[in-house]
C-alpha cells in the first residue's frame, strides 16, 4: 500500500470523472458506471496514505498552472473533505443508479459526471482560482441537465437557478478578485493559495463587503432563507437525480465554502457576522419547517425539509464551538444522505403512482410494503429519531448552541417539534388513509433495493457508531476553532 | 485684406458645397464642386503652399472632375430644360460665384503671399515633396497604389454581379 | 528601401504578392491558395533570420507586430477555409474573394503594426476598404448590398474623422510618429487642446471601426447581411486589429482627459450591447450585439494603462476571436441552399441532427458567456483582474453584471437547440476545411480556459 501514498490519487479522483463523461460520450452509458465504479475505489483507498495523522492533511498535491497570476493546482484532503468526497461518490452512484431506467441518452451522465468533478474539486481546492472554476463546473451542467431533461416547467426553473447562483458566484470572484490584488499589493507576492491570502491584512471598511459576498455567494448554494427563491421549481422541475445532488452536495459545497473560505480568509468579520447567521439559520428552520408542513408535492416538501435541515448546520456553523462545530460537519455527511434517501424513496412511490401530489396518495403501506417500511424508515431519520444519522448531528448542534445561546438552543428544539409535524404528515399522507391511485403495484424490484441498502447502513452506521468519523473530524474543527479563536475569542 | 479674403473664400467653399449637395442636375453639382476646389486651392495659395494648390488645381479641379463630367455624359446625359435655361436667375448666381473666385485670385496674386500670411509659409519645391513621398513615405505610397488596385477589383466584381444575376434570371 | 527592410517586410510581401497572383488563379484552387498564403505569411512572420532585420518606415517589425500578423492571417485562414461551402453552392467568385481577405490580413498588419498616424490611417483604409466588398460579395443574399451599404456610410464618416482628428494631432505636435504624438501629448503641447480634439476624433473613429457604443449602429445589420465567414472576420479580426493598435502602439489611456471618455465608451458598449441583445431571435445579430459588450470589455484593458492590462487585453482578444470565428463559421457550415440558419427558430433541433455541431454551438457560446472552464472565462478573469487593479471597480462591477445578464441570451439559442425540431435540415456534413477550423477553435478555447498559462507566457513575450 505505500505505494498508494505516492501516487497523485487527488488529481486522479478529480479528472476520472471528466474522462468518464467523455467515455461517456463516445461509447454510451454504460461507460458512466464504470467510471464511478473505478471513483468509489480511488476514492475508498484515498486514507491509506495517512500515515502521518499529525500533519493538518491526509493527502496534499500542488501542481502548476497558470504562473503569470500565481495560480496552482493545489489540493488539499482532510478529514472532512474527505467525508464529503465518500458522500459525492456516494450519491453519484445514487444517481446514476436511480437514472438508469429511466434515462438512455448518454449525454444526461456525462454531465452529471462533469458536475461530480467539480463538486470533487470544491472540496479539494487549495486555491482560490481552482476552487471558482469548480465552483462553476458543478454547477453548470446540472443546470443543463434541468433545462433539457427536466419537468414541464424546466426552462424557467433552469434560468432562474442559473441567474441565482450566477449572481451569488460572481461576487465571489470578486471578492476573490479584490483578496488577490490586496495580497499582492501588500507583500508582492501575486497568489491565490487560500494558506497565503489567510494573512491578508484587510483594510476594516472593506472587509464587511468582501465578506459579504463571499456569505452571499455561499447561502445562495445552501439556501439558506432569504436567498432560497430557487429552490421550490429547481427542485420540482428537475431530473430527482439531479435535485438529489443540489440538495446532497451541492448545499454542502456552500456550506463548505462558509467554513473552509470565508471563516479563515476574514476571522474577525465571521465572529461579527455569527449572530445573523445564527438568526438566518434559525429562520431557515422556523420557515422551511413551515412551508414543509404546506407543501402538497412531495419533492417540494422534501426540498424544505432539507432547507430546514441545513438551517440546523447553520445553526451549528452560528454557535461556533467544539461540540456544534463537530456536530454541523457531521451533520453534512448525514443530512446529505438523509435527502437523498427521501428524494429517492419519493422519486419510488411517483414510479408508481405516477403522481407527487399527496392528495393523490395513500395507503402504499398495504400494496407495497417494503417500500412504505423504507417511506417510514427514512422519514423517521429525517424526523430525529435517536439512533439514527440526523439526531446525532441535530443533538451535538443543539447543545453546543445551548451553551452559547440558549434562545437558540430552545428554538431550534421548536424546530425539531416541527419536524415531527411534517414529516408525519407525509408518512401519513403516502402510507396510510384510503388508498388511492393504481389497484396493483409491484413492490420494490432488486435494483431499487440495491440503490437503498447502502443508505440505509449508513443512516444505520452514523446512528449507532458515529465515533470513527467525529475522530476524522476533530482535525478539521481544531483548525476552525483556532482560527475564530485567535482573532477575538469565542463569542 | 488676408483676413477679408480668407473668410470670403471660406463662405465661398461652403456655399458651393452645399450647393453641389443639393443640385438635382449632376452636371451643376459637379461644376459646384469645381468652384468649392477652387475655392480651397486659393486658400492653400494664401496660407503658404503655392505647390499644395498648384495641385489640387491639377488633380481635383482638372483631371478628377473632368473624369466626373465625362462619365455623367457618357452614362446618363441631363435632359436640358429649355423653359429656365435662358433665364437670368439660372446662370446669374454661379456666374457670380466664379468671378468673386477670379477676384479673389487676382488679389491673392497681386498681393505677395508669404509675406503677408498669417502663417509661417514653407517653401517646398516639387523635388522635396518627391523625396519625401519616395523615401520616407515610399511603403505609404505604395499602401496606397494597393489600395486602389483592390478598390478595382471590388468595383469590378461588384459591377460584374449585376449582369451575372440577369444572366440566370434569363436561363 | 534597403535589402534589410524588405526583409523584415516579407510578410507583409507575401500577403501583397499573394492577393494579386490569387486573381490569376483558377475557381476551384483558389481559396487553398489563399489559405496556402496566409499561412505562409504567418510562418515567415517567425522565420529566424528575420529576427535581424532593421528598423522599417511606417510600421515596426517587432515581435508584437508579427505575433498580430501571425493571428490575423490564421483568422485569414480560417474564413477563406470556411467559405468553401459558399464557393460550391452559390455564384462565388472564389479567387477576388480570397484575394479581398488577404488584403484585408494585409491591411489588419499594417494597421495594428503601424508607428505612425499615416500607416495607421493607410492601414484602416485598406481593412476598411476590402471589407466594403467583402461584405457585400454574396451575389444570391439580397441583404448583403444593404449591409456592404451600411458599412460604407459610416465607414466614410469615421474616415473623414479619423483624417481631421490626424490633422489635428500634427498641426499641435509637427509629428506623425506615435510614439512621440501620444508623449508631446501628455507632456502638453502648445496646442494642447487641439491635439486633445484631435485624439478625440480619432477615438470616435476607432470607436466606429470597433463598434463601441454610441457607435455602434451600423454592426447588427452588417453582421446579419454579410456571409457568414467574412462576419466572423470583421467581429474578430478587424476589431482585434484596432484593439492591437490601441494596446501597443497608442496608449490613449496615457492621455488623463481622455480617459472619462473611454470609461463612458466602455460603460454604454456594456449597458447597451447588453439590452440590446437581451430580444434578439436572430443568432447573428445577438452576436453582433455581444461583440458591442465584449468590445466594451476591451475598453478595460486599453484603460489599465499598464503592460498587465495590455496583456490581458491580447488574451481576451485570442478567446474571443476563436469563439467568434468558430460561431460564425458554424453558421456557415449550416448554411444550405435557402440560406443561413440565422434565426433561433432554424437552430432547433439540431442536436438531434448534427450532435457535434450542436455540442460545440454550446461550447462556443458558453465561452462568450464567461462560463468556466472555458477560454472565455479566463479572459474575462486576467481581464478584470487588471482592470480592479488599475482601479476601475465600478466598471468592473458593470461588466460582471453585464456578463450575468449575458448568460441569458447566450442560453436562449442553446435551449433551442436541444429540442425536438421539426425543421428539416438543408445542410450537408461538414466538410474538411471546416472541420479543421472548428477543432482547432475548439480546442483553443478549452486549452486557453484550463491550462492558460502557455498562452498568456506567448502574449506576454510579445507585447511591448
Amino acid at each position: 500500500m505505500n505505494g498508494l501514498s505516492n501516487m497523485p490519487l487527488l488529481s486522479v479522483l478529480l479528472l476520472l470523472p471528466l474522462a468518464g463523461a467523455l467515455a461517456c460520450l463516445a461509447w454510451g452509458r454504460r461507460a458512466a458506471v464504470v467510471a464511478v465504479m473505478l471513483e468509489a475505489v480511488v476514492a475508498l483507498v484515498l486514507q491509506s496514505g495517512s500515515a502521518t495523522p499529525a500533519l493538518r492533511w491526509i493527502r496534499f498535491e500542488d501542481w502548476a498552472w497558470i504562473e503569470r497570476f500565481g495560480a496552482r493546482i493545489s489540493l488539499g484532503l482532510d478529514g472532512l473533505s474527505l467525508l464529503l468526497v465518500w458522500l459525492t461518490v456516494i450519491l453519484l452512484a445514487v444517481a446514476v443508479g436511480l437514472s438508469w431506467p429511466r434515462y438512455r441518452q448518454p449525454g444526461f451522465y456525462a454531465l452529471l459526471l462533469t458536475s461530480c468533478s467539480g463538486i470533487l474539486g470544491v472540496f479539494l481546492a487549495q486555491d482560490l482560482l481552482l476552487f471558482y472554476l469548480c465552483w462553476e463546473i458543478m454547477l453548470l451542467p446540472l443546470i443543463l441537465c434541468i433545462a433539457l431533461w427536466g419537468g414541464a416547467r424546466r426552462v424557467e426553473a433552469a434560468f432562474k437557478l442559473l441567474l441565482f447562483t450566477l449572481a451569488g458566484s460572481l461576487l465571489m470572484l470578486l471578492a476573490f478578485l479584490g483578496l488577490f490584488l490586496l495580497h499582492g499589493r501588500q507583500t508582492g507576492d501575486y497568489s491565490f493559495a487560500l494558506q497565503a491570502l489567510g494573512t491578508t491584512v484587510i483594510p476594516p471598511e472593506l472587509a464587511p463587503w468582501m465578506f459579504g459576498c463571499l456569505a452571499v455567494a455561499f447561502l445562495v448554494k445552501v439556501p439558506a432563507v432569504p436567498l432560497h427563491g430557487w429552490l421550490p421549481d429547481a427542485y420540482q422541475e428537475a431530473p430527482t437525480a439531479v435535485t438529489l445532488l443540489l440538495s446532497g452536495v451541492l448545499a454542502k459545497a456552500g456550506i463548505f465554502g462558509l467554513v473552509r473560505v470565508a471563516l479563515p480568509l476574514f476571522p474577525a468579520t465571521w465572529n461579527s457576522f455569527l449572530p445573523v447567521l445564527g438568526v438566518v439559520a434559525l429562520v431557515s428552520i422556523g420557515y422551511g419547517g413551515w412551508l414543509a408542513y404546506v407543501q402538497t408535492d412531495l419533492k417540494r416538501l422534501v426540498g424544505y425539509i432539507s432547507v430546514a435541515h441545513l438551517g440546523f448546520i447553520l445553526l451549528g456553523l452560528a454557535a461556533s464551538n467544539a461540540m456544534a462545530l463537530q456536530g454541523a460537519l457531521l451533520q453534512l455527511f448525514n443530512h446529505g444522505i438523509a435527502t437523498a434517501a427521501l428524494f429517492v424513496v419519493v422519486a419510488l412511490v411517483e414510479r408508481r403512482t405516477a403522481s407527487r401530489q399527496l392528495p393523490q396518495l395513500g395507503g402504499l403501506w398495504s400494496r407495497t410494503p417494503q417500500l412504505g417500511a423504507m417511506v417510514l424508515f427514512f422519514s423517521l431519520t429525517a424526523l430525529g429519531l435517536p439512533g439514527l444519522n440526523i439526531f446525532i448531528g441535530e443533538i451535538l448542534i443543539l447543545l453546543g448552541a445551548f451553551r452559547v445561546q440558549p434562545w437558540w438552543g430552545a428554538a431550534g428544539m421548536l424546530g425539531v417539534l416541527l419536524a415531527a409535524c411534517y414529516t408525519l404528515r407525509m408518512v401519513q399522507g403516502i402510507l396510510w388513509g384510503v388508498p388511492r391511485g393504481p389497484e396493483k403495484m409491484a413492490d420494490m424490484n432488486r435494483g431499487e433495493a440495491l440503490i437503498l441498502a447502502p443508505l440505509t447502513v449508513l443512516v444505520l452506521w452514523f446512528g449507532l457508531y458515529p465515533m470513527p468519523f467525529l475522530t476524522l473530524l476533530r482535525g478539521p474543527v481544531e483548525q476552525l476553532l483556532t482560527h475564530i479563536v485567535t482573532t477575538g475569542g469565542l463569542p | 485684406m488676408v483676413t477679408v479674403l480668407f473668410y470670403t473664400l471660406a463662405a465661398i467653399t461652403l456655399a458651393t458645397t452645399v450647393l453641389c449637395l443639393t443640385r438635382n442636375n449632376p452636371v451643376h453639382a459637379v461644376l459646384y464642386l469645381v468652384q468649392a476646389l477652387f475655392a480651397l486651392a486659393l486658400l492653400y495659395f494664401m496660407l503658404g503652399a503655392p505647390l499644395l494648390a498648384a495641385w489640387q488645381v491639377i488633380l481635383y479641379a482638372g483631371a478628377i472632375m473632368v473624369l466626373f463630367l465625362f462619365v455623367i455624359m457618357l452614362f446618363e446625359p441631363p435632359v436640358a430644360d429649355k423653359r429656365t435655361s435662358g433665364r437670368l436667375t439660372h446662370w446669374f448666381f454661379p456666374v457670380m460665384l466664379g468671378g468673386l473666385l477670379l477676384a479673389c485670385g487676382g488679389a491673392l496674386i497681386a498681393m505677395d503671399p508669404a509675406a503677408k500670411a498669417s502663417l509661417s509659409s514653407y517653401w517646398l519645391t516639387p523635388r522635396d515633396y518627391g523625396r519625401a513621398l519616395f523615401e520616407r513615405y515610399a511603403l505609404a505610397v505604395e499602401i496606397i497604389s494597393l489600395i486602389l488596385l483592390f478598390a478595382a477589383v471590388g468595383a469590378f466584381h461588384l459591377g460584374r454581379r449585376y449582369r451575372s444575376t440577369t444572366k440566370e434570371d434569363v436561363s | 528601401m534597403t535589402g534589410d527592410m524588405l526583409l523584415a517586410l516579407l510578410p507583409l510581401l507575401v500577403l501583397f504578392i499573394g492577393s494579386v497572383s490569387v486573381l490569376f488563379v483558377p475557381e476551384r484552387q483558389a481559396l487553398v491558395y489563399g489559405v496556402v498564403c496566409a499561412l505562409l505569411a504567418a510562418v515567415l512572420a517567425w522565420w529566424p533570420w528575420l529576427s535581424v532585420a532593421s528598423d522599417t518606415p511606417l510600421v515596426s517589425s517587432g515581435f508584437f507586430a508579427r505575433g498580430c500578423l501571425t493571428l490575423w492571417a490564421l483568422l485569414g485562414a480560417a474564413t477563406c477555409l470556411l467559405s468553401e461551402r459558399y464557393r460550391a453552392s452559390r455564384q462565388f467568385a472564389a479567387p477576388e474573394f480570397a484575394a479581398l481577405v488577404l488584403f484585408c490580413v494585409f491591411g489588419m498588419s499594417v494597421l495594428s503594426a503601424s508607428t505612425s498616424l499615416v500607416s495607421l490611417f493607410l492601414g484602416l483604409e485598406a481593412m476598411t476598404l476590402a471589407f466594403y466588398v467583402l461584405i457585400a460579395f454574396d451575389r444570391g443574399n439580397t441583404t448583403g448590398a444593404e449591409a456592404g451599404l451600411k458599412y460604407l456610410l459610416p465607414g466614410f464618416l469615421a474616415s473623414a474623422l479619423l483624417a481631421f482628428g490626424i490633422a489635428l494631432v500634427y498641426a499641435a505636435t509637427g509629428t506623425f510618429v506615435l510614439s512621440d504624438t501620444v508623449a508631446l501629448t501628455v507632456a502638453g503641447a502648445s496646442m494642447h487642446t487641439i491635439a486633445l480634439l484631435g485624439w478625440t476624433l480619432i477615438l470616435a473613429a476607432i470607436a466606429f471601426k470597433a463598434s463601441l457604443a454610441p457607435f455602434h449602429l451600423w454592426t447588427p445589420d452588417v453582421y446579419q447581411g454579410a456571409p457568414a465567414p467574412v462576419a466572423g472576420l470583421l467581429a474578430s479580426g478587424s476589431k482585434g486589429a484596432v484593439f492591437a493598435l490601441l494596446l501597443a502602439s497608442v496608449p490613449l489611456a496615457l492621455i488623463a482627459p481622455l480617459r472619462p471618455l473611454l470609461a463612458v465608451l466602455a460603460a454604454l458598449s456594456m449597458i447597451v450591447g447588453t439590452f440590446a441583445a437581451l430580444p434578439q431571435t436572430n443568432l447573428k445579430r445577438m452576436l453582433a450585439y455581444s461583440s458591442v459588450v465584449h468590445m466594451g470589455y476591451m475598453v478595460l484593458a486599453v484603460l489599465t494603462g499598464h503592460q498587465v492590462g495590455f496583456e490581458a487585453g491580447m488574451f481576451y482578444l485570442v478567446s474571443y476571436g476563436a469563439a467568434t470565428v468558430a460561431a460564425f463559421g458554424l453558421v456557415a457550415s449550416l448554411s444550405g441552399p435557402s440560406g443561413e440558419p440565422q434565426n433561433y427558430a432554424a437552430l432547433e433541433g439540431l442536436a438531434a441532427r448534427s450532435p457535434w455541431r450542436a455540442a460545440l454551438l454550446t461550447m462556443l457560446l458558453l465561452s462568450l458567456a464567461g462560463f468556466p472552464p472555458l477560454a472565455g472565462f479566463m479572459g474575462k478573469f486576467v481581464l478584470f483582474s487588471a482592470a480592479l487593479d488599475a482601479g476601475y471597480v465600478w466598471l468592473v462591477v458593470l461588466a460582471l453584471f453585464s456578463s450575468l445578464v449575458s448568460c441569458y441570451y447566450y442560453l436562449r439559442p442553446v435551449m433551442r437547440l436541444f429540442r425536438s425540431g421539426q425543421t428539416a435540415a438543408d445542410h450537408g456534413p461538414a466538410n474538411g476545411g471546416e472541420r479543421l477550423v472548428l477543432g482547432l477553435c475548439g480546442i483553443i478555447l478549452v486549452i486557453a480556459g484550463i491550462y492558460p498559462g502557455p498562452i498568456l507566457r506567448m502574449i506576454a513575450a510579445i507585447v511591448p
